[in-house]
């Protein structure tokens, strides 16, 4: 067979599963996965879909990437094949929501914005604002593990997924976990497959726990001109009695689109108006004793505040993305060693440091005079990550160029444990065609 | 005597390796005893060294074995199905790093939970899973069985606050897992380990986060006339927004069972249900949601409320509550400590079912359980000795489990699925989840060697 005769074999097939209306062939532009477009990009609307897509992608041996809104497409090493974009969009629903039980099942499509809303009215929510969060989701959210400043408060969305329905790289489709809040029967699957970038096999639905919706919020600007006066304020909060939401370091770039020209350490306060009404005032008094100037935002303006920074790096211009995960009491070290790595290359970088979780996420645009000069861009960050190694810490490369990825690896070192998922990504990825390439050691 | 017992010898000494029946028999099971099997020999290492030594004898020689800790656990795990070796870590007790600025303690296995919180207790700090056996559990244990407790509903349960592991394979390599206080990168190897029920290895340094001490607690005790009125206040308490950080019932049974004994706690022996909830936070919102909690429980049928005046009375009604199931074992020779969850909403339907269900077997039930998650403990008092009276228990115990699944819950909320629940997997899997189940086992596993007979229904047979 020829490879046209053997392409439009697998378009006829794809057809009879999804509908001639829910392929794009060939695939448009803005679902390159870096400078690679993929053959069809199709948009199953159930799960069986899902399944036939990948039964059919195993039997002929073609690559499949899965995607949600496409947010984080660039996240993870050059793919090694590109055959079949999925997107789940049109999975899209909410299947079960109990709100007495604090609990959702949704289709891996649903926006995260979508189910807040329908949350809304019974004062419960999804607590997850990881970058572009107008724009994520749940699926997508779970496929990365993707988290922003409220994980201080609320963890991991890793800790709120209770179950998953997922459709393995032969098509067969299995659960995991279920639709209660404590739950230790058999092995943790759930654990498995979220964060694994689509490599293990598609998640069409995710089950999660919700919270309470806060009664009331507060975010205070703690502005000054040293990170190190910042973080003792930091520092002190942490040692206290309060209990922050978010706590998040702010460099000057970062602090421009919310119209401030200083440093600023921010907290939020999300709890019952009383305990929000405590809070900021313990902290106005910490500023004060620090002699730091304060800026204090209520409900709307505060959540219009962290709303901006989540899509920080739209506001501002960046084509390279890092995070640090350091020790926390290493927050502050973390920002200025990356400043001085990065800042030959990278112009108006941001700089957002979670001091209680030890994150540190950093973007820009690169500066450089030509490609040539990629390779040392590569090296600074290997060196960053290299630095960072012997001290616990780790660098991800979140987003950059493909002319840069042919010259670091986005992931780094995995340690001891990579014999580990080289044998589980054998066991559930026989014939690797889910994201080959893209993950850890070129999973 | 085997050839590998010597070679056992070798590595811990010989007077740390048991292979005496008599003394073995302290090992036949775990703290459910209706499982007993004995192992053809107990061995003590006191590090992580030794423990991979050991096991890679035990891996040359093709011999099963596992890992325990105070044998504690409730559902068969720490039991030598297979006759195998067990690997007791009680004496890799030492807290090796405890890192306030972090956050965090990294210590040894055979730490007792209890042992952990009052360690740091001084500096404002604690570890947060608590089950009700923290004062003898160990922290290796607990990772293994991925353990709750009281607290786990605002807190979490033991995959939350473990950081990092380093672990011994099957085959006796060490790896670690996680990041030991910054995010790992690759497959989540620590989240899938921990309630792994030590079939995927023995963690043998443990990276915990260490949680301050709550600015304010306020404990409350509720009466009612009716377990359906309980359950309903349990429902309304978490549909009005409230995250208590406990709400655990207590039926009649239960209460006078505490009574009765030196966990004595001052409970109304009139009541059909007492709920025992706790607050903890910022002083201004535990006063407030205290409140809101009062209103709630006495709209539902609440015919007295307590509120704890002082820290004795607060842990006189928590030595109750951690003492209910040590005391229903004063009423009968044994005691089936059951553990499913359930959605909460669904306690006021599924809580009387469950009394049914023990009448129709004719079996004397006691309820004491974690209501805010819906984690059910319906305990059975019987008697071993009478085999009729063991079969009915075990009928009763399949049917609250099927009841259980019917109404969407799952088979265990924190003991784990052991020896005791193989039975019931396929009630909550298909074949196809527990053969992607079984995957990660040979994952870990590929000889099955590691506390084999347990989670998961056995494949093959093997000769030894």
């Amino acid at each position: 067979m020829t490879t046209l005769q053997k392409a439009n074999e697998v378009e006829r097939a794809l057809i009879s599963i999804v509908g001639e209306a829910n392929i794009l062939c060939p695939a448009p532009e803005a679902y390159a996965i870096d400078d690679r477009r993929p053959s069809f990009v199709v948009l199953p609307e159930t799960s069986e879909e899902v399944a036939a897509v990948l039964r059919l992608a195993h039997a002929q041996d073609l690559a499949v990437v899965p995607m949600g809104s496409g947010r984080r497409l660039s996240f993870g090493n050059l793919p090694e094949r590109v055959d079949i974009l999925l997107s789940t969009r049109r999975m899209n629903r909410i299947l079960e929501y109990e709100p007495a039980d604090l609990t959702a099942s949704l289709e891996a499509g649903c926006p995260l914005e979508t189910f807040n809303r329908v949350a809304l009215p019974y004062r419960q929510w999804l607590p997850f604002d990881p970058p572009d969060a107008d724009r994520a989701t749940v699926g997508g959210i779970a496929a990365a593990d993707d988290f922003g400043p409220l994980r201080h408060g609320y963890g991991r969305p890793r800790d709120a997924i209770i179950g998953l329905e997922v459709a393995q790289a032969d098509g067969t489709r299995i659960r995991a976990g279920g639709r209660v809040v404590k739950n230790v029967t058999g092995y943790d699957l759930n654990k498995l497959f979220v964060g694994s970038f689509g490599t293990l096999g598609i998640i069409t639905r995710v089950n999660f726990k919700l919270r309470p919706l806060p009664e009331a919020e507060a975010t205070l600007l703690f502005l000054d001109a040293a990170w190190e006066t910042l973080a003792s304020g930091a520092r002190e909060i942490l040692q206290s009695e309060l209990l922050p939401a978010a706590l998040l370091l702010a460099n000057e770039a970062a602090m421009s689109p919310l119209g401030h020209g200083q440093k600023a350490l921010l907290v939020r306060f999300l709890e019952t108006a009383p305990a929000v009404a405590y809070q900021v005032e313990r902290a106005k008094a910490l500023a004060h004793s620090l002699s730091l100037e304060l800026i204090e935002l209520e409900n709307e303006a505060s959540r219009a505040t962290w709303e901006k920074l989540s899509r920080l790096h739209r506001l501002i211009p960046t084509d390279l993305r890092l995070r640090l995960s350091v020790l926390p009491a290493h927050t502050v070290e973390a920002l200025h060693t990356s400043e001085r790595a990065l800042s030959e290359w990278l112009d108006l970088p941001y700089l957002l440091a979670q001091p209680g979780t030890g994150i540190v996420h950093i973007g820009g645009k690169l500066g450089i005079e030509s490609e040539a000069d990629l390779p040392q861009v590569g090296h600074s960050i290997t060196d960053l990550r290299t630095t960072w190694a012997t001290r616990r810490g780790q660098v991800i490369v979140e987003h950059a160029p493909p002319k840069l990825k042919r010259h670091v690896d986005v992931w780094g070192d995995v340690g001891s444990s990579l014999p580990l998922m080289q044998a589980l990504k054998r066991a559930f990825d026989p014939k690797r065609i889910l994201s080959p390439g893209r993950f850890v050691a070129g999973l | 005597m085997a050839s590998w017992i010597a070679e056992l010898k070798e590595i811990v000494g010989s007077e740390d390796v048991i292979t005496d029946p008599e003394q073995l028999l302290v090992y036949e099971c775990d703290g459910l005893s209706i499982h007993k099997h004995l192992p053809s020999a107990v061995v003590f290492p006191e590090s992580a060294e030794e423990v991979a030594n050991v096991v890679k004898v035990l891996w040359r020689h093709r011999v099963p074995f596992l890992a325990r800790g105070a044998g504690t656990g409730l559902s068969g795990g720490a039991v030598a199905v297979e006759g195998g070796v067990i690997l007791e870590l009680a004496r890799m007790n030492r807290i090796l790093e405890i890192d306030y600025e972090n956050q965090l303690a990294v210590v040894e296995p055979g730490v007792i939970n209890l042992m952990l919180t009052r360690a740091v207790a001084d500096a404002g700090y604690f570890y947060a899973p608590d089950p009700s056996s923290q004062m003898a559990c160990t922290l290796g244990g607990n990772v293994a069985e991925n353990a709750g407790g009281p607290h786990c509903l605002k807190y979490g349960m033991t995959v939350h606050h473990i950081l990092g592991l380093d672990v011994v394979l099957p085959d006796g390599e060490i790896v670690t897992l996680g990041g030991h206080g910054t995010d790992a990168i690759g497959y989540d190897l620590l989240g899938l380990f921990i309630g792994s029920e030590g079939t995927f290895g023995i963690a043998t340094k443990i990276t915990v986060r260490l949680t301050r001490r709550p600015q304010a607690v306020k404990t409350l005790l509720a009466d009612f006339l009716s377990v359906e009125d309980a359950s309903r206040a349990v429902s309304a308490i978490i549909a009005a927004g409230i995250l208590p950080s406990a709400l655990e019932m207590m039926d009649r049974a239960t209460i006078e069972a505490v009574e009765a004994s030196v966990y004595a706690a001052g409970l109304p022996t009139d009541a059909a249900a007492v709920l025992l909830i706790e607050v903890d936070g910022l002083a201004a919102s535990v006063e407030y949601d205290a409140g809101r909690i009062f209103e709630i429980c006495r709209a539902n049928g609440a015919r007295q409320i307590l509120v704890a005046r002082d820290e004795g009375e607060r842990a006189r009604l928590w030595a109750g509550r951690k003492g209910a199931f040590g005391a229903l074992g004063r009423i009968s020779p044994d005691l089936m400590v059951q553990d499913a969850v359930i959605p909460r909403s669904k306690l006021p339907e599924v809580l009387p079912e469950i009394y049914r269900i023990a009448a129709r077997y004719g079996l004397r039930m006691a309820n004491v359980f974690h209501a805010g998650d819906g984690n059910l403990h319906p305990n059975i008092c019987f008697d071993g000795r009478n085999p009729d009276e063991v079969q009915r228990v075990k009928e009763a115990c399949r049917e609250i489990m099927e009841l259980c699944v019917r109404v969407g819950g799952s088979l265990t909320g924190e003991h784990g699925v052991g020896l005791d629940k193989i039975a019931y997997m396929p009630l909550v899997f298909t074949e196809d989840d527990l053969e992607a189940m079984a995957r990660v086992r040979a994952v870990f596993d590929p000889e099955g060697l590691c506390n084999p007979g347990k989670v998961l229904p056995v494949r093959r047979c093997r000769a030894f």
